[in-house]
């Protein structure tokens, strides 16, 4: 006797932060471990970068390993498509679009949902980001089974993951992309024999984050550095975090706060100690020092290389 | 020294409409060394077959499909797992008791080409045979592994997945190369095709 490989669609594009890149590692693990991937549905076929198009590096999986990329713009666009491929199941990593309860229903064992945040904190579209945002000491990656109402369904596992507070966003993506892959190889097969039991959330404790804007990434100098700290980290690679800095417009890609304020300069107002190299921004509370930096149209370079190159200009503002 | 050790292929395999897959197997008397070499025939067979396909596993043979007319049948230990090799051997098998509903799911056979269908099973079977070494054992088998028992015991006993299906239009489909599975035409695919029956 033989058996056909579990049939599976992809939903996503596992860009499951802003600005970061990925190595889709949770389609490269269901691959490895011979699902059928009969399609992999994504918002749009390209993403817009920092002034550049580009196509999406999930593109690249889909042709080399010969599976039908679709693009919809409404998932029931393609429902009868769906139904053909006769699939038993979807997984769903980082997608962007909702997803309705009849499309949702064509898969019988559902469409297993990689979120990155311990459910049902950090629902929403950004849970990487607001966990670093919000200072958390943990955050983690939950298998949702997905539900009509946005991150609500109920959960088969979750892992947690320790924070630092150093993380990159790049990084902690990365991170959580590794475990989300590593789950589904466990659990997956479980999932699909309906051996896998999903809890539901605690509905009660849910939060929920809304989208980051452009706005978001202009430093407001009247918040605390700390926050301002996780900002910069949280914004990498976009919107990024941008100020002026004696007339010259900068991104701030590194920093440390510290809660004394050794001036009495208002919010916004420059500590620089030029022998050491350290660039100081004052802030409502705490000071903010800047480690790296990218000028406007030059390459990223650290505070010393700033101030060697700028600090004329930043003595007379 | 009576055999030459040769690997059998997925060439070995018979297809339908060969005659021998609507006869009844013999019982093995003794496990001589033929015996031992069409198993291990089997299994080779079997993995040989998997290597050719890309979204399809091979997790069972009867030794009917090699074209020996033996009730040996050979069960791959780990059906989600193509690159365990490892099989359970066993010889004389029988059903003993079914249990549970019945549940219609896919199933495929190396001697059917191309076809697979939604075949009406047993979820839960006892299982008696004989090992290698000629020691019994039973096994209970649940969900898949209690269908591809009943699936294997089936060509021991002359059947052909395909035949348990026969009156059903609905429960015909086939893999394309693309791994789209469609439904069969049953008037034109599956009832007039002189090769399945």
């Amino acid at each position: 006797m033989q058996k056909m490989s579990k049939r599976i669609v992809f939903f996503g594009n596992e860009r499951i932060a802003t600005g970061t890149t990925t190595n889709n590692l949770v389609l490269r693990q269901l691959i490895e471990d011979d699902y059928d991937i009969t399609a992999i549905v994504v918002n749009n076929e390209q993403v817009n970068g920092n002034h550049k198009v580009r196509k999406l590096e999930i593109a690249d999986i889909a042709e080399e390993h010969g599976i039908l990329l679709l693009s919809p713009d409404k998932p029931v666009d393609i429902a009868n498509q769906l139904r053909d491929f006769r699939p038993e199941a979807a997984v769903l990593v980082a997608y962007g679009k909702i997803v309705p309860k009849s499309i949702i229903d064509i898969f019988p064992a559902g469409i297993i949902n990689v979120h990155p945040s311990l459910l049902p904190k950090h629902r929403g579209p950004i849970p990487l980001e607001s966990a670093i945002l919000a200072g958390e000491q943990q955050t983690g990656l939950s298998l949702m089974s997905l539900a009509k109402e946005m991150d609500a369904g109920p959960v088969y596992a979750q892992t947690i993951v320790s924070l630092n507070g150093t993380e990159t966003k790049q990084q902690l993506a990365n991170d959580l992309l590794e475990i989300g892959a590593a789950m589904l190889h466990e659990l997956l097969p479980g999932i699909l024999e309906d051996n896998v039991v999903a809890l539901p959330q605690d509905h009660q404790a849910a939060t929920y984050d809304s989208r980051i804007t452009k706005q978001d990434g202009i430093i407001d100098w009247s918040k605390p550095a700390k926050q301002l700290e996780r900002e910069i980290r949280a914004y990498a690679g976009w919107p990024r975090s941008r100020t002026t800095l004696g007339g010259l417009e900068v991104i701030v890609t590194q920093s440390h706060a510290v809660p004394s304020q050794t001036t009495d300069a208002a919010p916004g107002g420059l500590d620089i100690v030029s022998d050491i190299g350290h660039l100081g921004v004052i802030t409502a509370r705490g000071t903010l020092w800047i480690d790296r930096l990218q000028p406007v149209g030059k390459k990223e370079m650290t505070a010393a290389e700033f101030i060697r190159g700028y600090g004329q200009r930043l003595m007379n503002t | 020294m009576g055999y030459t050790v040769t690997d059998m292929t997925k060439d070995d395999i018979i297809t339908l409409p060969h005659p021998s897959l609507r006869t009844k197997s013999q019982r093995v008397g003794v496990i001589s060394d033929e015996i031992l070499q069409i198993v291990e025939g089997m299994k080779t067979a079997t993995l040989d077959w998997e290597a050719s396909r890309e979204h399809e596993v091979g997790v069972a043979l009867a030794a009917v499909q090699v074209d020996k007319l033996y009730r040996i049948v050979v069960v791959r230990n780990n059906c989600e797992d193509k690159n365990d090799h490892e099989f359970t051997v066993l010889i004389n098998p029988e059903i003993t008791k079914s249990e549970g509903k019945l549940v219609e799911d896919f199933e495929g056979c190396l001697s059917v080409k191309d076809i697979y269908g939604k075949v009406p099973r047993h979820e839960k079977v006892r299982v008696k045979a004989l090992d290698v070494k000629g020691k019994p054992f039973r096994i209970t088998a649940e969900g898949f592994l209690a269908r591809v028992f009943q699936h294997e015991i089936d060509h021991t006993n002359g059947i052909v997945f395909i035949d348990r299906i026969k009156d059903s239009p609905e429960a015909f489909f086939r893999l394309d190369k693309d791994g789209k599975l469609e439904e069969l035409n049953y008037a034109e695919d599956v009832q007039a095709n002189s090769l399945l029956w």
